[in-house]
């Protein structure tokens, strides 16, 4: 299977999914990182982090899109996604929350659905405290939940990163009673299951 | 891998997932259907029992208990109810279950679909199937599953309950047409005579 991750920010994808993309790597399928840069001022260490830390997980295909307009859901927002993910063309793809606190998310994500039309899995991630987002689909990452804080060590506020990922974690694991161990959570946003039932 | 389907009566899963059924079988997948009741009084219920036992030889489930629970008591919840479900899936040891959304007009699905929820603590998938006589608009879908190919089994295990030969929700026409919505709707795939079901994930642990 070819899966794509979608994000806005550097450490967003480690944040919200690394640990079920490690498991797909470990499982032999592609993973492709998509980070939608909106300027050019990027600084090089930022960069270097997104690239280092998916090298700690195993990936090696990561996209920067040159241009990315967080002011509104535009044509060309989806254009500079679908250029990228049409020859990918993934059976799963990772974006962040239609209803994503933080509006730049929620415009990546509403782009990023646009772009997806022919992809027919779409999970949906949120990072911040939103009590309108109801995940309804786990992924236990009890074995790969110390390469997931591992990889936040590609960025300078490593620290920081690491005490958000952890108070994560701390909501997740109060929020469901059901797992107790480390879990990533997504919002389905449509699965196709039975054909390659990545459920099974 | 092991799929338990609960429907209220028989015909809820037939038309939930009759679809679904099938293609779980034709993988090779153990099935098992659980009707937890045949109605009140006043119902067929030896024919209504032949009937369930016919579609689901034509669907390939390989197991159908029909646990013949007073429908009265399925108006609400009951921790009787939840039990008796818990020890059948205990029993089983099912990997995914499908049962009533709680998004239904009818108090026994709802019921049923209460208890089956609260049962399934120890189940990694539970998904919640459409029973177009009464889900209501609130049934918003987030997983489907292309029957294209196996809509016949489906359409040929409706027709095996003759008692309700004369519903219209049961009627080829309309399965075809909500499974070809469902299909253009879940965007599962790109042929415009697609067809699919259509589920709420309640839980699905990967």
């Amino acid at each position: 299977m070819k899966i794509v991750a979608i994000g806005c920010m550097p450490f967003d994808l480690e944040i919200s999914c690394f640990g079920t993309l490690k498991k797909y790597i470990d499982n032999r399928h592609e993973v492709h990182l998509i980070i939608a840069k909106n300027r050019d001022n990027w600084t090089k260490t930022m960069i270097s982090g997104i690239k280092e830390s998916a090298k700690i997980v195993g990936i090696s295909q990561v996209h920067l899109t040159k241009r990315f307009d967080y002011s509104a859901v535009t044509q060309d927002n989806v254009n500079v996604l679908r250029t990228i993910i049409e020859p990918i063309n993934p059976t799963i793809s990772i974006i962040p929350s239609l209803i994503a606190v933080n509006k730049m998310r929620m415009i990546l994500a509403k782009s990023a659905l646009l772009a997806c039309r022919e992809v027919r899995n779409i999970l949906m991630y949120e990072i911040d405290k939103n009590e309108s987002f109801l995940p309804s689909v786990y992924s236990i990452i009890s074995d790969e939940f110390q390469v997931k804080i591992s990889c936040l060590s590609a960025y300078p506020d490593y620290n920081k990163l690491k005490n958000k990922l952890q108070n994560k974690m701390k909501l997740i694991n109060g929020c469901c009673k059901e797992i107790k161990s480390h879990v990533e959570e997504f919002e389905s946003h449509r699965l196709v299951l039975l054909d390659r039932d990545h459920a099974q | 891998m092991k799929v338990i389907s609960i429907g209220s009566h028989p015909d809820d899963v037939e038309i939930g997932m009759g679809g679904t059924i099938a293609k779980h079988s034709d993988k090779g997948d153990e099935v098992k259907i659980i009707i937890c009741t045949l109605g009140g009084e006043s119902g067929h219920h030896k024919e209504r029992k032949e009937e369930a036992h016919n579609a689901a030889r034509i669907l390939g489930a390989n197991t159908l208990e029909i646990l013949d629970y007073p429908v009265y008591k399925l108006n609400n919840p009951t921790l009787e109810f939840t039990n008796i479900i818990k020890k059948k899936i205990e029993e089983f040891s099912p990997d995914r279950i499908y049962t009533h959304s709680p998004f239904d007009h009818h108090q026994v699905h709802v019921g049923v679909s209460t208890s089956v929820s609260k049962a399934t603590n120890d189940v990694k998938q539970v998904l919640f199937f459409e029973t177009i006589s009464s889900t209501t608009t609130d049934f918003r879908p987030n997983a489907f599953v292309d029957i294209t190919n196996h809509i016949e089994q489906k359409i040929k295990s409706l027709k095996a309950h003759k008692t309700q030969s004369n519903r219209f929700y049961i009627q080829p026409g309309i399965t075809r047409s909500l499974a070809n919505s469902r299909y253009v709707w879940g965007k599962v795939g790109s042929d415009p005579n697609g067809l699919a079901e259509a589920f709420t994930i309640h839980k699905l642990i990967l």
